[in-house]
This record gives C-alpha cells, sequence and structure tokens, in this order.
C-alpha cells in the first residue's frame, strides 16, 4: 500500500495542454476518485501514474519516492483498463496468474494466490474459462483479480465500469467498494460519472481543461462547490447570476440573496450563487414563507416529470428556468403554468466563482 | 430478372475459362511426367522412369538441396527481421516513420532484373561476390516486405491496450512480446513464413544473378537443363514442386484468410 503525491504535473500534447500544473494527494488505503468530463486530463494524470505517459514538468512520488524514472513495470501496480484487456490467448487462471508467472513465483505458490484472488472476486470454479465466454461483469472481475494478485502499491481504475449495462454497473460499483474496503489498498478511480464518484469514493477531485478545480471528501465537495463548473459536474445546480453587494448577490430582479460562504467580490462586481435543486421549497405563490431569513424567488412552473417518489419541477424565473426536486409527500402536483414561490436557506446558496 | 442470369451464366463461362487457363498448363505437364514416351505421344503410356531418372540426376537433386536450404534460411531471416519491423511500425512513432515504411518496399516493385543486377554488383564490389549466402541475402531482402504486409495485417486486429496491461503487471518488453503479443499474431507470422519460403523457393531472376558456377537452385537448373535440350525429368521434378506448393498453399489458407479478415 501506499501514498502517491502528484507535485506540479504538467503535460501538452502537441498545441494541447493535457495537464496544468496539478497538485494533488491520494491518501493510503483511501479510494480515490478523479472525476472529470473528456479532455480534462483525467485519464492522462492516471495513465502517468501507471508509467504510461511522463510528466513535462512536476514529480510524482510513491510513499514519498519519486517515480518519474521508473518504467510501468517496475512501478508495481495493478490496473484495470475501460475494455478489460484481458489476454484472450489465456483462460482465466492463466490471466490472473499473469502477474505471479512473470516474477517467477513457484506453481504452488500462484495456485494459492489466484485461488485467493478469484475468491475475493467471487469467481472461483471459472478458472478454465476463455475471456470470450465470460460475461461482462465477470470479464471485470478476471481484470481486478488480475491487477490485484501481486499485492501492488496502488490500484488503478480507469472508467472500468463504463462498459457495462446499468442493473451490472450498480452491482459492481458496490462489490468494487467491498474489494477495495478488504484489501485495504490505495485505489484512484477515474470516471466521467458523477454519482460513481459519490458513491464509491472517500475523496473527489474534481479535473477541468487540465487543472484541478476541487477536491474534497463527496460530501464538502457536493454541499459546498467552489465553482459554477464543480456545482454543475458534480450533481445538479441552480445558478443564479447578479452582482455582489455586501457580501450578497442582488439578483436581476432586484431581489437579495444570502449566501453560506461571504462573498469577498466588491460591491458590484459580478456574483453567482449555486443552489442545489433538491434544497428548494416550493409553494403556492399566494402562501407567504415561514421564515423570513430564507431566500425566495416568485416562478411559475413550465412543466414537471412525475418519478412516483419525487418530482422534478422546471420553474421559469426571468428568463431562467430552475429545477425543483421535491419529494412525493403529499401527493399534489402544481399545474404547468401555476404561479409558485420558491424558496431555501442561505446556507444552501453557496457562492461559487465563474469561470 | 432474365438480364441478371444472363449474367451470372456468363460469369461462370468466364471463370471456367480462367481455371482452364491457369491449370490446363499445369495438367498436361503433370500428366506428361507419367508418360512413358519423351516425344509427348498420346494415349499417355502409365511410367514413373522419368520420376526414377530423377534419382539419378545429381544436378537436379544438389539443386532441389540448395534451394530448400536458401529458403529455409531466408524463411527464419525474413520472417523475424520483417515480424521485428512491423511491431516497431505498430507499437511507435517516430520521425521517419512512413519514409522507412516506404522504403521497405521497393524490393516488390523494382523488376527483379534489376534488383539483381544490382546486388551482383555491390558484392563484388564489396568482395563477397557470388554464392549461396549472397542469394539467401538477395532472398531476405525480396521476402521481407511480404513478411511486413502480412504481419501487419494481422497486427491491425491486435488492442495495444493488452500490452499494456501486461506491462502493469510487471512484465519487461520481452515477456510482453513473447507471451502477450506474439501469440496473437502467430497465425499471421506462420502465413508470413510460408510466404516467404515461396517467394525464396521460386525465385529465379535474383538467385540466377546471384548463383556462382556450379551451385545453383532449382529453379536456375531447371532452366539451364532446358537450354541444353527438353527431358521429361524437368515434368517430374516440376509436378512434385507443384505438388509441394499446393501444400504449403492450403498451410498459408489455414492461417491467413485471402482478401478478408479473419
Amino acid at each position: 500500500m501506499a501514498q502517491v503525491s502528484i507535485r506540479g504535473v504538467s503535460k501538452t500534447f502537441g498545441q494541447m495542454k493535457a495537464l496544468d500544473d496539478v497538485s494533488c494527494e491520494f491518501a493510503n488505503g483511501k479510494f480515490y476518485a478523479l472525476l472529470g468530463p473528456s479532455g480534462s486530463g483525467k485519464t492522462t494524470l492516471l495513465r502517468m501514474i501507471a508509467g504510461f505517459e511522463f510528466a513535462d514538468s512536476g514529480t510524482i512520488l510513491m510513499d514519498g519516492e519519486s517515480v518519474d524514472n521508473l518504467p510501468v513495470e517496475k512501478r508495481d501496480i495493478g490496473m484495470v483498463f475501460q475494455n478489460y484487456a484481458l489476454f484472450p490467448n489465456m483462460n482465466v487462471f492463466d490471466n490472473v496468474a499473469f502477474g505471479l508467472s512473470v516474477r517467477g513465483t513457484d506453481t504452488t505458490e500462484t495456485a494459492r494466490r489466484v485461488g485467493e484472488s478469484l475468491e475475493l472476486v467471487k469467481l472461483e470454479g471459472l478458472d478454465k474459462r476463455r475471456p470470450h465466454q465470460l460475461s461482462g461483469g465477470q470479464r471485470q472481475r478476471v481484470a481486478l483479480a488480475r491487477a490485484l494478485v501481486t499485492n501492488p502499491r496502488v490500484l488503478l481504475l480507469d472508467e472500468p465500469l463504463s462498459a457495462l449495462d446499468r442493473a451490472l454497473r450498480v452491482e459492481m460499483e458496490v462489490e468494487l467498494r467491498r474489494i477495495q474496503r478488504d484489501v485495504g489498498i490505495t485505489t484512484i478511480f477515474v470516471t466521467h460519472d458523477q454519482e460513481e464518484a459519490l458513491t464509491m469514493s472517500d475523496h473527489i477531485g474534481i479535473l477541468n481543461a487540465g487543472r484541478m478545480v476541487q477536491e474534497g471528501p463527496p460530501l464538502q465537495v457536493y454541499e459546498h462547490p467552489n465553482s459554477a463548473f464543480s456545482a454543475s459536474f458534480l450533481g445538479d445546480s441552480n445558478l443564479l447570476h447578479g452582482t455582489a453587494r455586501d457580501g450578497r448577490i442582488t439578483l436581476t430582479d432586484g431581489g437579495l440573496i444570502a449566501c453560506a460562504n461571504r462573498i469577498d467580490e466588491t460591491d458590484g462586481s459580478p456574483a453567482t450563487g449555486s443552489i442545489r435543486p433538491e434544497k428548494i421549497t416550493i409553494m403556492d405563490s399566494k402562501d407567504s414563507v415561514a421564515d423570513p431569513d430564507r431566500n425566495s424567488l416568485d416562478g411559475t412552473v413550465v412543466s414537471h416529470i412525475f418519478a412516483g417518489s419525487s418530482l422534478t419541477y422546471q420553474i421559469r424565473w426571468n428568463d431562467e428556468i430552475l429545477r425543483v426536486f421535491v419529494q412525493n409527500l403529499s401527493g399534489d402536483i402544481f399545474a404547468d403554468g401555476t404561479p409558485v414561490r420558491l424558496s431555501w436557506k442561505p446556507d444552501d446558496t453557496v457562492a461559487v466563482t465563474h469561470d | 430478372m432474365q438480364d441478371n442470369k444472363r449474367l451470372a451464366k456468363l460469369g461462370h463461362v468466364y471463370l471456367a475459362l480462367m481455371l482452364v487457363f491457369l491449370y490446363v498448363p499445369i495438367i498436361i505437364m503433370a500428366a506428361m511426367s507419367f508418360n512413358d514416351s519423351n516425344l509427348y505421344r498420346l494415349p499417355i503410356e502409365w511410367s514413373t522412369r522419368w520420376y526414377a531418372a530423377l534419382a539419378h540426376n545429381d544436378k537436379l537433386i544438389d539443386a532441389s538441396i540448395n534451394s530448400l536450404w536458401v529458403a529455409a534460411i531466408t524463411t527464419v531471416l525474413a520472417t523475424a527481421l520483417g515480424t521485428a519491423a512491423s511491431l516497431a511500425f505498430f507499437r511507435y512513432e517516430f520521425r521517419g516513420k512512413r519514409l522507412l515504411q516506404l522504403l521497405a518496399f521497393p524490393p516488390i516493385t523494382i523488376p527483379w532484373l534489376i534488383i539483381g543486377t544490382a546486388m551482383l554488383t555491390l558484392f563484388f564490389w564489396i568482395g563477397m561476390g557470388r554464392g549461396l549466402h549472397a542469394m539467401v541475402l538477395g532472398h531476405v531482402a525480396l521476402a521481407m516486405p511480404y513478411v511486413i504486409i502480412v504481419v501487419s495485417a494481422r497486427l491491425k486486429s491486435f488492442d495495444l491496450a493488452l500490452e499494456e496491461a501486461a506491462r502493469s503487471l510487471g512484465a519487461s518488453s520481452w515477456q510482453v512480446t513473447m507471451r502477450v503479443t506474439l501469440p496473437w499474431i502467430a497465425p499471421g507470422v506462420m502465413a508470413a513464413a510460408l510466404f516467404a519460403f515461396a517467394v525464396s523457393f521460386d525465385q529465379f531472376v535474383i538467385s540466377y544473378f546471384l548463383s556462382a558456377p556450379g551451385v545453383s537452385t532449382l529453379p536456375v537448373e531447371i532452366y539451364t537443363s532446358i537450354r541444353k535440350g527438353f527431358t521429361p525429368e524437368i515434368n517430374a521434378i516440376s509436378t512434385i514442386v507443384i505438388g509441394i506448393s499446393m501444400v504449403l498453399l492450403l498451410g498459408v489458407s489455414r492461417f491467413y484468410r485471402f482478401g478478408g479478415e479473419r
């Protein structure tokens, strides 16, 4: 197990800046999700930790020692690839045993450890199968067993669930997390799926255009996004634009919004507040908001999506559409075209930088 | 509909003509090798005397053994070098790659006569002279492009992520190649080796230029014999060669699907 440190790493491919002075820490034994849209540099960063790419500047450390001059095969890593990359000419046993066999591990030890690994991923009894005789989920498990059998210092996962269908993906999310906890291995997981990042990881790093936008535990990043990008990329978010005044935001229609964090911008400069759709309470426009400290604004229902246990409203406010997510508690639905009043706590309003 | 049928019929006739054109001479030759008469008299009187005579024709036998040796060594060298080149072209991006790929192919396009002359000149100039060793060099240069074409075609279906996976598991470059890449491209390499063998075994022009007096290969020896006067022994040896070629062809088709993905 190891701690991995990224120190000021930059990488350029031709004209494109893939990584721009990225620094972060991957703590020992933790599950870390690198989240970002395609082209954000997350895969490049993962491939650098693996040793497939090399930084133009900056350094990568494992347990405090630089690995910049270590080739892939000397880094002692386990990696699961997007399409699993199982060796088609080998059966499951030989696939899993590969890392041991290239190290010259003896037969009995190999058999024991391959057995353990297959047991860990719940694939006992399939060792004679060929990769093409396995289902997607089983291939995924073989790839994982193969990556873990050598007890690597760090486990690297390159969008390993993206090739699976929805139901299997949810199952594998749970499995992957269980296995990671059992083994206690430092894990770095690249994904563009914010839900995967939220449900699986101890720590999330959001990358955009080669820069680390925000880092932290899932709940913290979700509740306190620091930028419009991370607010809308991790979870859904309503962004209200206005100008700063006395540490609050004056909206275009004159309304005033209080925020959880004080806005340090000088009065009159542009400011943006982010509110999660589920934090907003919706009521009839004739009712008044009980707590005068709550932020509120009036709008009109444009449309609604009924999903049984919950409802998502689209509300027109000025020229913008806001989303409101409510649990189906009363069984009542505000019909399209109804004027409504929205309110939410100042604590749930996060002033973000706009980029 | 009627037109289509007529067209299909025409196609069949064309195909039949093609096959006749290709195989009738060969069949006649094979038939004549079993004919007792050396003047092509009909009807054929069954005889294996020309094959028996072949057994005593030391020149043809020596030339055959030379041909097999040259072809065998050429096959090993051309397949190894060509496969290595294909892997390099497949794995790496480097300066001058396109140029190098282009430069590998002239042996296919430049007339053999010219290559043969050029090689002869070079080998004399550097003092190596003619002989089987010179022939092997010439044949390797000739066979390598075919190997590169066939192995590269197979590599197109190889997923580079497999090599990355192997490396991430601690395999050295050598282990990656031997245990992951080669097993996948093995059918292509086998087909390429058979091609290389055929290219060398059939080669006449370059062999003719590079053979030392008294040491020749089968095609050169057949040519020399025909110039001195034709005997049905040539039919016999040719029939044997065709038989071997057909077996080789079957071998190739086993590994390499012509004009399509496997």
